[in-house]
């Protein structure tokens, strides 16, 4: 089987525009699996557009070559191009639902390569898209070749994509950034099946990420890229081992968080929330009517009508605590945080805030931070506006006592304070998470509620929220509810964990004792799924056992 | 609004156009060369000339005066019934969105039964119910005319009371009438005046049409949808007595439509959601 | 999709029972004696003297609570009984069927003019996004939406009928006939169809599935023939459906300008004239046929596009 080439690549817009890549150089050799890494906006993707020749306008290739055993890609023509693409190159995608056309099934999707590259049509292809998806992981192959992509979960749709790449009978397989759409559990089962490919079919893996743990435990190499540059490469030992300049030791910092300090530490004390039995039911599917005609109206709906998001979840938060709850997208771990903040009304049982007296304290006490920053203010409003608006209304301040409110909370989350003249368009993600906790703040609440806060950041910046958020914990004595669902910042920020299981708190314990020893067979799936990927020589080991 | 030099050749033609319309139909009094009911049957169905710049109609005359004359109502009402209509589809659009329920529910389904019922009918019944007249021409084209803007603002209200800062703005306690004057009403400003523009040609071309038929305006006032009903008989000797007055709809519709469909994509473009972080390369 | 079915049933018969007891008001909001007006469109020939209107008024149970009376009325209506006109003294239904069928063969020509031109245009201004063909086509069709009907039709006649003589300027009797009118008719559809395909296109364009296409060796013709044209295409059926309701009752104008004895024409003779049972007629029978149209579609709609139907995006 041949390798793949690339030499000296230079890829940039015009002329006059600092290169997307420059000078890029990597090879991958059947059945190796190299990982490319590097943070957001690095040219990771970009260097595999470049190998497909599909680099978007106006990017072109400046110079270097890229060559697929004894072709040269960079000046293929466009048959013998369409005749790799999907064939001896295979890709997948990050979000692989939004790559498949919403309106053809799952089968259709795979009889296009099996037809383009396999030459197979009609009944031999019905079979082979069948036998693809059980290679992937199929359970029940003839309900995923007739379904829509839409009814596929997030895992779900990557193995289809798999499935889809695996058709043209590839030799080198690109995968950007192929799971960081998943959670955890999900990420390292697409890691295996791929892994799994490398080892039957011999093919080379280029695997483009930004997330470390999954490379120490599957790459055989890594090269580190950085500002459209290779900075750093060698086998994953190597790299990661003993990483040579100061960016890898940053990612490496980023992505290895450890284990919190004060686990050991179980706060005894006052809870500043309590739920008892919550319920929350959705009832059957919502209708929005209105202009559905026209293809805008929503249907929202529950999969599953019956089961409620909520069923008598109770937990009480302590004061000064650390609780992180656990779960899976559609475990009802959003819900609770609105239920709490009273976005979502609730169905049954009661959430009560109480304050160091006894007294039920006011609803702005408990605060919520957003997965989404770029949301989470009015793209039309400076960031001024949208935080004195709740101050106005609150606090019975003159004029320059709520701008020194403002001052001090964006110097409180080390932030500079001309940030609050700017629009949200003009803020990266990093510092409106950061804005969005000091418009929390304004509020002097008890209990901040982060939801999934960190995950659309990328690693290094979610370090240093991250950071922020224990050191508001330590100075304010603030309580926090983390919910999410990556293992890592459990682990690193809380003290308890809950785990929230299809509705249900299925477990309520300490964080070491919850790593330790899980009691639900949920939790044990998260644990697990969690601790492969971390340790770096344990690709090794398990290719010994 | 934008401003001008944001506009192509085509928009900014529009704009000229529109505004000169405007101003000759608003100062009508000072401008038309002939009394517009003046009648002179010996200068019957006349062709364009130095003296009658469009020729005259059956009973002499004089067009453009009669154009000038006539635009006035035809745009007043046009204007009064966008502006009816888009208040009233805008606070049952609001209200739907934010109430929901039962009151949604109401609004859905009378916006669904309008939606099957043609509109030229409607508007036939109510006219023939209420009568002829100014005010019953704006309760025909109101009871018509407010579903586009109800949809759209409910739509709009929607996504956006479903948008992170306008839940942001909830959990730090902002009160509902700032949740609506400041971050909903501000979203839906210039979606809902790109549609007012669409609308106001389509509204200009209904007031005619219901005039055209005998049921807008009454003589001897006129407009023109009525001046092209009166010529039509006379369409063969005296063509410029259509072509005037229906150029002259054509002329409003088409520049308000093609500044409206500008707004309306400007509207939908979210120039103001710039990403910098984020995005993955 | 059974709940869907049931619910947009439900609408429909909610749809019409709503429009039609507004419409079987109309003798009672209507200035005038109820009863005679309606006696009027019950009983051949004319009543006059009081006695005779009270035995008339008692036997047709005019007297009755108004729901029973809107009942037996509308059982009556879709058994085929819809009265007597007032100013023809025949039954309604055989002037609303025969306006029917030709409303309904103007409307299906107009919109197949609509949909062969706005199909090529729509494709090549969305794929060619920006160039010239595409502000071309989009400036002209848009144009189409600002031209009214009471306008270009006489102009039409003028040209093709009196000065070149080449159609009829009006009536019902040649097929050539149908050819001004459904072209007046066709052009504002034009309109709102090409920039449908156009919009479906650009959007079918973007979407990030088609990167993947590319990706999986399907050429950029093959990829578009499979996967841009047939996803832009979707949004057109819910259209079509809602300009052919809406034309059903709507081309009252082109009607009324080419004299066609259709349903636009029949329901605006009826308002003019005042004739209660005719109007009633009229409006039901559009009323009725519209929703089931868009009822229809929406299932189309579904049925073409998969996801709608799935919960939660």
């Amino acid at each position: 089987m041949p390798e793949l080439v690339i030499e000296d690549l230079t890829v940039r817009s015009t002329a006059t525009e600092p290169p997307i890549l420059s000078r890029v150089s990597l090879t991958v050799r059947p059945g190796e699996f190299v990982a490319l890494v590097g943070g957001s906006g690095s040219g990771k993707t970009m260097t595999a557009k470049s190998v497909l020749q599909l680099l978007p306008e106006p990017l072109r290739i400046e110079s270097g070559s890229i060559r697929l055993g004894p072709l040269d890609v960079t000046n293929a023509p466009e048959t013998e191009l369409n005749r790799i693409r999907g064939g001896r190159l295979g890709m997948l995608f990050q979000q692989p639902k939004r790559m498949f056309n919403p309106n053809k099934t799952i089968r259709k999707h795979l009889k296009e390569p099996l037809k383009l590259h396999a030459g197979l049509a009609g009944k031999p292809a019905d079979t082979k898209v069948l036998e693809l998806l059980v290679e992937v992981g199929f359970e029940d192959p003839e309900w995923g070749a007739q379904a829509y992509p839409h009814q596929l979960s997030g895992g779900m749709a990557q193995r289809a994509m798999t499935a889809m790449a695996l058709a043209g009978q590839p030799e080198i397989l690109l995968a950007d950034e192929p799971t960081s759409a998943l959670d955890k559990v999900l990420e390292s089962q697409i890691l295996e099946l791929l892994d799994r490919e490398r080892r039957h079919r011999g093919l080379g893996i280029l695997y483009i990420t930004h997330n470390l743990a999954s490379v120490a435990a599957f790459a055989d190499r890594v090269l580190v890229m950085d500002a459209g540059k290779i900075v750093e490469s060698g086998t994953t030992e190597a790299v990661l081992g003993s990483p040579k300049t100061a960016y890898t030791r940053k990612l490496l910092d980023a992505s290895n968080l450890l284990p919190t300090s004060i686990t050991d530490v179980t706060p005894q004390g006052r809870s500043v929330l309590t739920l008892t039995n919550v319920v929350k039911h959705f009832g059957p599917g919502k209708r929005l009517g209105m202009g559905k005609r026209f293809g805008m109206g929503k249907r929202f709906g529950l999969g599953n009508a019956d089961r409620p998001a909520l069923n008598s979840v109770s937990l009480a938060l302590k004061q000064g605590e650390i609780l992180g709850v656990l779960g899976q997208s559609g475990s009802g771990k959003s819900t609770l945080a609105r239920a709490i903040v009273g976005l979502e009304g609730i169905s049954g049982g009661s959430i009560t805030r109480t304050l160091a007296a006894g007294e039920i304290s006011p609803p702005t006490a408990v605060q919520l931070v957003f997965q989404e920053p770029h949301d989470s203010f009015d793209p039309r409003m400076t960031l001024r506006a949208s935080l004195e608006a709740p101050l106005r209304r609150h606090a019975g301040l003159s004029p320059a006592e709520r701008s020194q409110r403002l001052q001090d909370a964006m110097k409180e989350v080390e932030l500079d304070p001309c940030l609050l003249e700017r629009r949200p368009g003009q803020c990266s993600g990093g510092q409106l998470q950061r804005v969005t906790i000091a418009r929390a703040l304004l509020l002097e609440p008890e209990v901040l509620i982060c939801d999934e806060a960190t995950s659309a950041l990328d690693a290094l910046t979610q370090r240093t929220i991250l950071d922020l958020l224990q050191r508001l914990h330590r100075d304010r004595g603030l309580s926090l509810m983390i919910i999410t669902h990556d293992m890592d910042v459990v682990r690193h920020m809380c003290q308890r964990v809950a785990v929230l299981f299809q509705g249900r708190l299925v477990e309520l314990t300490d964080t070491h004792k919850f790593f330790a020893e899980p009691q639900h067979e949920h939790s044990r799936d998260l644990v697990s799924a969690a601790i492969p990927c971390r340790g770096l020589h344990l690709k090794k080991m398990r290719a010994a056992s | 609004m934008a401003p001008l030099r944001n506009l192509s050749a085509v928009d900014k033609a529009a704009v000229v156009v529109l505004a000169m319309v405007v101003a000759a139909v608003a100062a009508a009094p000072w401008l038309t060369p002939f009394p517009p009911d003046d009648q002179n049957l010996a200068a019957r169905l006349a062709s364009p000339s130095a003296t009658h710049w469009l020729g005259t109609d059956h009973l002499g005359r004089d067009t453009l005066s009669r154009l000038l004359d006539g635009g006035r109502f035809s745009l007043v009402v046009a204007a009064l019934a966008t502006v009816l209509t888009g208040l009233v589809g805008l606070v049952i659009g609001v209200l739907s969105a934010r109430r929901k329920g039962w009151l949604d529910e109401f609004f859905t389904r009378t916006n669904d039964v309008l939606l099957a019922l043609p509109e030229m009918v409607v508007a036939l019944f109510i006219v023939a119910a209420m009568g002829t007249g100014f005010s019953s021409l704006l309760v025909a084209l109101t009871v018509t005319g407010w579903t586009p803007f109800a949809r759209l603002a409910r739509t709009l209200a929607y996504d956006v009371s479903a948008r992170g800062f306008v839940e942001a703005a909830r959990v730090v306690g902002c009160s509902p009438s700032f949740i609506i004057f400041r971050h909903i009403l501000p979203h839906l400003a210039a979606p809902m005046l790109g549609q007012a523009t669409l609308r106001f040609g389509q509204l200009l071309i209904s007031v005619g049409a219901l005039s055209y038929l005998g049921l807008g305006v009454q003589p001897p006032q006129s407009d023109w949808g009525s001046m092209v009903a009166a010529a039509q008989p006379y369409a063969e000797r005296a063509p410029w007595g259509i072509i005037a007055p229906g150029l002259a709809i054509f002329l409003v519709a088409l520049c308000v439509t093609l500044i409206g469909q500008r707004a309306s994509r400007r509207a939908a473009d979210p120039v103001d959601v710039l990403v910098v972080e984020g995005q993955h390369a | 999709m059974i709940t869907f079915l049931a619910k947009r049933t439900a609408t429909l018969v909610a749809a019409v029972l709503l429009s039609s007891f507004a419409v079987f008001l109309i003798p009672y909001v209507t200035p005038g004696d109820p009863v005679r007006k309606i006696i009027r469109s019950r009983v051949a020939g004319d009543v006059v003297d009081d006695s005779t209107v009270q035995a008339l008024g008692q036997s047709l149970g005019l007297h009755d609570p108004l729901p029973v009376q809107y009942f037996r009325w509308l059982g009556a209506f879709f058994s085929g009984d819809m009265g007597l006109s007032h100013i023809s003294r025949t039954p309604v239904v055989d002037q609303v069927m025969p306006a029917l069928g030709i409303t309904l063969s103007l409307v299906i020509v107009a919109l197949g003019i609509a949909v062969i031109v706005s199909l090529p245009l729509g494709i090549v201004a969305g794929l060619k996004q920006g160039g010239k063909a595409d502000k071309l086509i989009t400036t002209i069709t848009q144009s189409f939406i600002a031209m009214p009907e009471y306008w270009l039709a006489p102009l039409l006649v003028l040209v093709f009928a009196l000065k070149l003589s080449l159609l009829p300027s009006a009536g019902w009797n040649t097929t050539s006939s149908i050819v001004l009118p459904a072209v007046t008719l066709a052009l504002r559809p034009i309109s709102f169809f090409t920039s449908a395909v156009r919009s479906g296109m650009i959007d079918a364009l973007e979407a990030e599935h088609i990167q993947a296409a590319r990706a999986r060796g399907l050429s950029h013709v093959q990829t578009i023939m499979r996967h841009v044209i047939p996803n832009g295409l979707v949004p057109l059926s819910t259209l079509f459906a809602v300009w052919f309701a809406g034309l059903l009752g709507g081309s009252v104008i082109v009607e009324v300008v080419f004299a066609i004895p259709g349903m636009g024409r029949l329901l605006y003779d009826a308002v003019v004239n005042s004739d209660i049972p005719l109007a009633q007629g009229g409006v039901v029978v559009v009323v009725a046929l519209a929703v089931a149209i868009t009822t229809l579609a929406d299932f189309l709609h579904r049925i073409l596009s998969p996801k709608v139907s799935g919960a939660l995006a």
